[in-house]
């Protein structure tokens, strides 16, 4: 059983501070976890007087599996991570990096699990750079999960790179790439379709699952771009209950080259025409506040709300939660599609208790 | 008004082309930060040690935590990295009272410019030790 190794990385360098930004814990701790380290090499995010970690991190050189990988996270116990909108007192990552704030590219295996960052990119337009939120081009098996993240683009021409760009081009083995209860917007460059999220296969040989559920991506290029590449491969594309919407000029709420693989779509919505799923196309959703980026359910929509597949006993990627933390109601509920489940500030049912 | 974060030892991985992409190597810069910048419990011997430039603008030293990218570009017009950093301090090469101070302190303070201070070396010193692992020669740029 691999042993957790926690690591505290805090900007302002609190108390129990390890390591002062994301780029030196993973100069530091870098290495095979499989061998007799046999460990979980965790990296708990903090942000204990609101300065961000402004060094992207490159992660690469590590031995991972299944069973002993990388934790990226900001703990929900701690007060911490962000509150489903861009929180500047809360741990943010930011940068201005070629690649992306995060990426892996190394073309080995990995195995790692972002989970309640906030991740920035902020590169203006350039030949070559890709100034993406997440990048990983992996020519190897892996496991990539990314949850409960907020992550934007703030240049004013951004670059090509999306909000989590996942290329597999693994030739053997199986891949798994998980996407869950996000935020992605702003990455909006039309010449190579930046996106809120995209996976593109582009090797052969592999059986790849892409499981994207409950993620709202808003004013990409494309939001949600799902790339077989007229693969031969056994590939299995789970899309659900997703919330794409206001895509940049020109690109599309949903895209994908061809339909080859399986795919399995429910309650994706989309603004415009191009959900896989036909009822929920040209949808109007109603957000707490748009224009800035607060993109929780308003209490009048009526779109987003209700509207869901309640995924709490999935068989690929079970999960109860939203992108606050908040239960979204148990088994027997009907859940919000997008990263938000709408929860009353103070319900009906405290009133009648009172 | 700047500091340097060094690796102070190897980082490895099996195969030798991820170990030169991936991994950190003794010497190569990690991070820059401001003088005012504090560093945390595991940000010192043996992992890490500090360069302290005071006076210096950050943005004059980030050069230094750049990777060494390969030459050409691929497909898709970008240049990928060849090696974790195109720049290394030669460590080992350094005056043994540098080495001591390094491995007893953490830090070494480099004098740049009119700084008027304690410091241990001058940074016309240091960068003699700095290698640009791409040209192979040593930094004879002015801070």
């Amino acid at each position: 059983m691999a042993t957790e190794v926690i690591k505290i990385v805090d900007p302002d360098n609190g108390s129990g501070t390890n390591y002062t930004s994301l780029s030196a814990w993973e100069a530091g701790e870098q290495g095979d976890l499989t061998g007799v380290r046999d460990e979980i090499a965790v990296a708990k995010c903090r942000c204990t007087g609101g300065t961000a970690d402004t060094t992207a991190v490159d992660i690469a050189g590590w031995t991972t599996d299944s069973t002993r990988y990388i934790k990226i996270w900001t703990d929900p116990s701690e007060s911490y991570r962000h509150d489903g909108k861009w929180n500047t007192s809360k741990y943010r990552i930011t940068s201005n990096a070629y690649f992306a704030t995060v990426n892996n590219n190394n073309e080995a295996r990995i195995d790692l699990w972002l989970d309640g960052l906030q991740i920035e990119n902020s590169r203006e337009n350039e030949s070559g750079a890709a100034g993406a939120g997440l990048w990983s081009y992996q020519d190897y098996i892996f496991n990539i999960t990314v949850s409960n993240c907020i992550i934007r683009n703030t240049a004013s021409s951004p670059c090509v790179g999306s909000g989590v760009t996942v290329y597999d081009a693994a030739t053997s083995g199986t891949t798994y790439f998980k996407c869950y209860n996000n935020i992605v917007y702003g990455f909006s460059n039309s010449s190579y379709g930046g996106a809120g999220i995209r996976y593109h296969v582009v090797g052969s040989g592999a059986t790849r699952h892409a499981i994207v559920y409950n993620n709202t991506l808003y004013g990409n290029f494309y939001n949600l771009s799902l790339i077989p590449d007229w693969t031969s491969d056994t590939v299995y594309f789970r899309s659900k209950n997703n919330l794409l919407y206001a895509h940049a000029s020109g690109g599309a709420d949903f895209y994908r080259t061809d339909s080859a693989g399986t795919w399995d779509v429910e309650n994706d919505l989309s603004s415009d025409a191009t959900s896989l799923d036909t009822s929920h196309r040209n949808q109007t959703v109603a957000f707490v506040d748009a224009a800035n980026r607060d993109l929780h359910l308003s209490s009048s929509d009526t779109a987003a709300r209700g509207q869901g597949t309640n995924l709490s006993s999935d068989s690929y990627l079970p999960f109860s939660t939203d992108i606050d933390g908040q239960d979204r109601g148990g088994s027997g509920a009907v859940w919000d599609i997008g990263a938000d489940e709408y929860v009353a500030a103070y319900p009906y049912y405290a009133y009648a208790q009172q | 008004m700047a500091q340097i974060l060094v690796k102070a030892i190897d980082a490895t991985h099996a195969d030798p082309v991820k170990d030169r992409r991936g991994c950190y190597k003794r010497g190569m810069p990690v991070v820059v930060m401001p003088d005012t910048h504090t560093w945390g419990l595991d940000e010192r011997p043996p992992k890490f040690v500090v360069l302290k430039l005071p006076g210096v603008p950050v943005e004059k030293v980030k050069k230094y935590i750049e990777p060494e990218r390969e030459d050409t570009a691929d497909a898709d017009g970008r240049y990928q990295v060849f090696r974790r950093r195109l720049w290394k301090f030669r460590l080992d090469d350094m005056p043994t009272a540098a080495l001591r101070k390094l491995r007893d302190n953490g830090e070494l303070i480099i004098k740049v410019g009119d700084y008027a201070d304690k410091y241990d070396y001058t940074w016309t010193q240091v960068r003699s030790y700095l290698r640009n692992l791409k040209t192979n020669t040593d930094e004879t740029a002015s801070l």
